[in-house]
């Protein structure tokens, strides 16, 4: 018959981990299968890595939106500026690359934040109207569409009016955007654990129905919602970047990115740099983070499963 | 061959080529965890006119064996050995273009699903004579009787017409003919007011009338090997027993040998000339039907006749102990020998071969020695 | 009411509402339950079969109140069950419990085993604390026949057979007195099934439980129960002890149910299908008897007026105005007889398979 089958091959011992240890192992086997994701996931992890370490790095001097210099103009557009500013100078002296490490930080940290509040809010909502239902959870669902029809940028020029002019306020803008989505995604998620077998039975045992929720659905309704957070970050600071640029919650001198290529619109026949740099970072967070949700979402696939 | 056997043989009019011969048929899938040895020599074969009942419970591979016969295996999976013989041409060897024409014409499959088969967006007209016009000529040939039955004059069928082409009807009477082609079709398997079914789209339909479209799709084209793979296992008992009577009575007018595809006993009773057993990714007994539940003689045949519930007043049900092998890490040897009341040192050593301990009965099993010719 | 009869179902109805339009409105219902009256005795097995859209699955759970009843009364020991309030239904939750259909689904596949017995056990206060609780959970374990090491895996790591014997195991937790049984080996291969029924068998008897069994498999049905009701279209058509109905049944649809059962035996003879079409949509029943649009034997009265269901012979019930008048003999009951002259010709008693 087979070849090499005369022996019994022995199976290795089974081995013990949890289930979402095993979803987490294959999950990333599959990841590893899709190239584009892999540089993705690359240029995330970089990055990432490059906003946390980074500061560390930045010369001490090297003005924060706190604490400023203002450098010499002349410096601007010389083009044997050399190692001491690798990328160049902005228009206010100060070196680019430590700005672009300081921006970064902040731009993901900020992203990070929306996101953060986003889902938690999200989640409490989505997963109280989805288990609860009836009339409670018409109401959620109803003022989650009115947040929901909220237009983006009037709304944050709203709020950057009445509170004052700080990423603080940009980011209690975005964040009050983001919850309806995450909330809507939790919800059908609930449902849909809902209506399976073993929570009937959870029901039929006794337990009570605080206790299903939180230690059952939840967390096996929690999946999606990771994977839409994930592609959000990405979009969270293109829009940030947008608003920024657009003069919206930041002072002039903040690192951030958009704040940047705002800045540099005025002397971009001087020197382009001032606005592609910025910019290519921008596009370079955006795009991995999209890649490593597009990674996500084809692996939560059922189709391309096993 | 006996003289016995050949008596036999000449009886019936089967000793002529089966319509599809399996030889030792090996399949791999490479999964993430690891290669699944699927199919580990699958001998079968379906004579013409024949009903061949292919049974066994999940993961035995009766269902990769018909993905193979179709030629609709995943991108994963790989044929390692074996032939796959349809008349005298070898399935495996065909390219995938080759693969499609021979699922039109010559053998059909019909699924447990018909949900998943049929188009949900189009009517089941549209599906049926999407079929029945990838014969040739079909459709003209009954243009042509349709002109006669309305008493409209013939176009010459030879010298073509006045610019030299041959005769092709008009998009009018072709979709005349179409529509009356199918609706013969769709009341061949039974349903009733095949006219307005014609316009409908699946969901309009129960599940049994659209397990009836399937099987109108598939004998449109009189396949030559006709492949149920659980076409009943859905259903309500009593849809089962009217899809059951239909397939009889399409045996009776049609000829056409059938490979039923099943994990019930009592279906296979039912309508099945032969019996394949299968487990873990071989056939362990083929038998004629009568043969196979009177004195069923391989192991895992007699436990599984025992396990079934006869509707007899039994007291106790007998099972098998244990469980289906794993089959990335299948037992060597005899893949049944961990669950045989009977195995000893050599059947976790070698795979039994396919023999024929008596006459038109095969077993694959290390207590019997092969039928003994004479002459 | 009789001393033996541990759960009476009168008059049950569940009706699903339809709504529709801007506010919601209802517009019709589907009458998936309706009207049904029974009775189960302590100790036995009572087989509910039927088809799909019968309504079969929905009574099982109206009784353990994983539906709430649109209307009619179930009485466990004397307690309206139906109608009592959430709070004052949870020490009755304990008696009763479920096995469902399908293994793959009825366990959160989040938890180990022993989680899931132990939340069952402590949910229900069938137990003191924690360490009592790893006892029983061992014990209960093995009770099903698997092993303590089991306890400490995940739903995914076992094969279907296995996690049902888990969902028993589960269903035991709360040391129940009643089991509703919901298709628990439909998604099973036979043998795996057989060696299921028979635990269900042997945990009866050791722990003198009372089942429901319902399934569409009418021969799993044929050797688990005592007595059998035979649902159609939200409906009960005929009730009675099994040996009889599956023998002598009364009711047409009883009757052609039972002649369409494949019987693994190829030299029985096949008998046509009696019955032809489709099951009729639960929104909108026939109106009179619901099986009067198929049945062979209908005349005016099925569509004009309901047949109730009364005992039409000894312990036998049937909804049809003419039960008395047929007598109908099934495939089953002459195969049943050839079996025993073939036993009693060779001297042996016949294979009970």
């Amino acid at each position: 018959m087979r070849k090499g089958m005369d022996e019994t091959m022995p199976a290795p011992p089974p081995k013990r981990v949890s289930p979402m240890v095993a979803e987490v192992r294959y999950a990333l086997h599959l990841l590893t299968l899709n190239k584009l994701v892999l540089a993705g996931i690359g240029l995330a992890v970089g990055l990432t890595l490059l906003a946390i370490i980074g500061p560390f790095f930045v010369p001490a001097n090297t003005p924060n939106a706190i604490n400023f210099q203002l450098g010499s103009q002349s410096e601007l557009g010389n083009p044997n500026i050399g190692w001491a500013h690798p990328l160049g100078v902005d228009t206010y002296g100060r070196d680019t690359l430590s700005l672009i490490i300081l921006a970064l930080g902040l731009d993901m940290g900020a992203a990070g934040l929306v996101v953060g509040i986003g889902l938690v809010v999200g989640v409490l909502l989505g997963v109280t109207a989805g288990y609860i239902g009836g009339k409670i959870g018409e109401a959620i669902m109803r003022i989650t569409d009115i947040f929901l029809a909220l237009p983006l940028f009037i709304w944050a020029l709203a709020i950057a009016a009445v509170l004052t002019r700080s990423l603080n306020s940009l980011i209690i803008a975005l964040a009050t955007v983001s919850w309806p989505g995450y909330t809507r995604i939790i919800r059908g998620q609930v449902l849909v654990e809902k209506g399976k077998p073993y929570v009937e039975g959870l029901q039929a045992v006794g337990v009570a129905r605080w206790r299903i929720m939180l230690r059952h659905v939840v967390p096996n309704s929690i999946f999606p919602l990771l994977v839409q957070a994930t592609l959000d970050i990405g979009g969270v600071i293109l829009t940030l970047a947008a608003l920024t640029f657009l003069g919206v919650g930041l002072t002039p001198l903040v690192p951030e990115l958009g704040q940047m290529v705002s800045n540099g619109t005025t002397y971009i026949q001087i020197d382009p740099a001032l606005i592609t740099i910025p910019g290519l970072f921008i596009v370079a967070i955006s795009l991995s983070f999209n890649l490593v949700g597009d990674g996500l979402r084809d692996v939560l696939d059922p189709r391309l499963r096993r | 061959m006996g003289q016995a056997t050949e008596e036999v043989l000449s009886k019936k009019d089967n000793q002529a080529r089966p319509v599809l011969d399996i030889k030792g048929l090996m399949v791999d899938f490479t999964t993430y965890a690891g290669v699944v040895k699927a199919l580990d020599g699958v001998i079968l074969d379906v004579k013409k006119g024949e009903a061949l009942g292919l049974v066994g419970e999940s993961g035995c591979g009766k269902s990769v064996t018909a993905a193979t016969i179709e030629g609709l295996l995943p991108d994963n999976a790989h044929v390692v050995g074996g032939e796959v013989l349809l008349g005298e041409d070898d399935l495996l060897k065909k390219s995938k273009s080759d693969m499609r024409k021979i699922r039109v014409n010559d053998v059909a499959i019909v699924f447990q699903d018909p949900m998943t088969f049929l188009n949900p967006v189009l009517t089941i007209g549209t599906q049926l004579t999407e079929v029945i016009d990838m014969e040739e000529g079909i459709v003209d040939k009954e243009a042509l009787k349709v002109l006669e039955e309305e008493g409209k004059p013939k176009p010459p069928t030879t010298g073509g017409n006045a610019s030299g082409k041959p005769w092709k009807p008009t998009r009018s009477l072709r979709k005349k003919a179409l529509r009356r082609l199918a609706t013969q079709a769709l009341s061949k398997v039974g349903l009733p007011d095949p006219d307005r079914i014609f316009d409908e789209y699946p969901h309009e339909l129960s599940g049994g009338m659209r397990q009836r479209c399937m099987i109108a799709m598939a004998i449109a084209r009189n396949p030559v090997l006709f492949i149920a793979d659980e076409i009943t296992t859905a259903l309500d008992v009593t849809m089962q027993a009217q899809i059951l009577d239909l397939l009889r009575a399409l045996r009776r007018d049609f000829e056409s040998s059938i490979l039923i595809i099943t994990h019930d006993l009592g279906v296979v009773a039912s309508i099945c000339d032969k019996v394949s057993v299968m487990y873990a990714g071989s056939v362990v007994e083929t038998a004629d039907i009568r043969e196979i539940f009177a004195n069923p003689l391989h192991p895992y045949t007699q436990g599984l006749l025992k396990a079934v519930p006869k509707v007899m007043g039994e007291k106790e049900l007998d099972s098998i102990p244990g469980s289906v092998p794993d089959l990335i890490y299948p037992p060597a040897g005899c893949r049944f020998h961990p669950r045989c009341q009977y195995a000893w040192d050599l059947c976790a050593k070698e795979k039994p071969p396919h023999i024929e301990t008596a006459p038109r009965h095969w077993v694959e099993c290390h207590l019997y020695k092969e039928m003994k010719t004479s002459g | 009411m009789a001393d033996e009869e541990f759960l009476q179902v009168k008059d049950l109805r569940k009706w699903f509402p339809i709504t529709g339009g801007i506010l919601g409105r209802t517009r019709a219902h589907v009458k998936a339950v309706n009207d049904i009256t029974f009775s189960i005795r302590r100790g036995e097995t009572f087989g509910l079969v039927g088809e799909s859209g019968s309504g079969k699955s929905t009574v099982g759970r109206c009784i353990l109140r994983l539906l709430d009843p649109t209307s009619g009364s179930v009485m466990l020991d004397g307690v309206d069950i139906a109608n009592l309030k959430p709070k004052k239904l949870k020490p009755f939750r304990r008696k009763m419990q479920i096995v469902f259909q399908d293994p793959y689904a009825s366990l959160d596949p989040r938890q180990t085993v022993k989680g899931a017995l132990v939340e069952a056990m402590r949910s229900s206060g069938a137990v003191a604390d924690a360490e009592a609780a790893t006892r029983a959970a061992k014990e209960l374990i093995q009770r099903v026949g698997l092993n303590e090491d089991h306890l400490n895996r995940f739903p995914h790591e076992f094969s279907g057979g296995q996690r049902q014997r888990i969902a028993v195991a589960r269903a035991l937790a709360t040391n129940p007195e009643f089991v509703v049984l919901d298709e628990p080996t439909s998604f099973l291969d036979v043998s795996v099934q057989a060696q299921i029924l028979n635990l269900l068998k042997a945990l009866q008897k050791d722990l003198k439980l009372t089942y429901l069994f319902i399934s569409h498999n009418l021969s799993v049905v044929e050797h688990m129960s005592d007595r059998i009701g035979v649902m159609y279209l939200g409906k009960i058509m005929e009730i009675g002890n099994k040996n009889v109905v599956y023998r002598y049944p009364k009711h047409p649809y009883t009757n052609a149910l039972l002649n369409a059962i494949p019987i693994p035996d190829p030299t029985v003879p096949r008998v046509p299908a009696m019955l032809i079409g489709d099951v009729p949509s639960a929104l909108n029943p026939p109106s009179g008897c619901v099986f009067s649009t198929r049945c062979s034997y209908v005349k005016q009265i099925c569509h004009d007026k309901e047949p109730p269901l009364r005992e039409v012979a000894e312990d036998q019930f049937s909804a049809c105005h003419f039960s008395e008048e047929f007598s109908f003999e099934t495939v089953i009951s002459k195969v049943q007889q050839a079996e025993t002259k073939r036993g009693n010709a060779a001297g042996a008693p016949s294979s009970s398979g």
